[in-house]
């Protein structure tokens, strides 16, 4: 039996999914903040609705401004939700041979970015200011071996959690990968050796760990 | 506003079935770190964006008959 998109579409025959990521909750508060005010007008609107619809009756630049006001409110609902839809979508997936960034919206954006674990180099994890600690979010820098690029996950939560998993499937990757270079020197990785191509080591004992 | 409503019916249609379609493609398991702040899934939204446009249907029909 295979895992051939068992868990995602895209998920290869040998791969075993871990976990996957959304942002933390924290990149909605504004969003939240703006929706409540949208809910309190809306309450304030339908607890006087007598009144809404005697003067609507008189007038027809009321009638009109109604109208108007209607579309506004009915876009604005539909915008609040497609922003929900597209905090859902944008996701990070992480399982034992790949990290998969797949930034997605409902209606503009479809990327899918994958990293082998092992062209990781090396893992951070920033989590700055008061908030970021209380909560438990950060976030977590992606230095790759193949080039000076950084992938970089903003506001992650449980970011400690993640880190963990990161760095735990990125040394299980390694071993499988290049499982000689991987003994000596605690990781080809530290050493800048290519772990796609590992280098011979003449006249070494591997079987000593440095 | 009967414009306004069947515009708003069309989007909604089109990004529900959008979620729909993601969600059976990335069927992937909700821990409570994935959740909006460990409570709201996706399947959430869905209701409440389903019962706002329910109730857009409803308050359009009432005005468009007692105005």
């Amino acid at each position: 039996m295979t895992n051939r998109d068992k868990y995602f579409k895209g998920q290869h025959d040998e791969e075993n999914f871990v976990c996957f990521f959304r942002h933390h909750g924290i990149v909605l508060v504004k969003e939240f903040t703006y929706f409540a005010i949208f809910l309190f007008l809306l309450s304030l609107c339908l607890a006087e609705v007598s009144v809404i619809k005697d003067v609507i009756r008189e007038d027809r630049a009321m009638k009109l401004l109604f109208v108007t006001c209607f579309l506004i409110l009915t876009g604005y609902m539909h915008r609040f939700f497609i922003k929900m839809f597209n905090y859902f979508m944008n996701i990070g997936i992480i399982t034992d041979v790949r990290l998969i960034d797949y930034e997605r919206t409902i209606f503009f954006k479809d990327t899918f970015d994958s990293i082998d674990m092992a062209q990781i180099q090396n893992i951070e994890r920033q989590g700055d200011g008061l908030m970021a600690n209380l909560l438990g979010y950060g976030d977590i820098k992606i230095f790759l071996n193949a080039s000076s690029a950084v992938k970089t996950f903003r506001y992650l939560p449980n970011v400690e959690f993640h880190f963990r998993c990161l760095n735990r499937c990125m040394e299980i990757r390694k071993q499988k990968v290049s499982p000689i270079a991987y003994k000596i020197g605690g990781g080809p990785a530290e050493r800048g050796v290519d772990v796609r191509r590992p280098v011979p080591f003449e006249g070494v004992d591997h079987t000593i760990s440095t | 506003m009967v414009l306004i409503l069947v515009l708003s019916l069309v989007l909604y249609s089109i990004v529900t079935s959008k979620v729909i379609s993601y969600g059976r493609r990335y069927n992937l398991p909700e821990i409570k770190y994935t959740k909006l702040f460990g409570v709201f899934a996706k399947r959430h939204f869905v209701y409440f964006y389903s019962l706002f446009a329910l109730g857009q249907i409803i308050f359009t029909i009432w005005f468009l008959i007692t105005l």
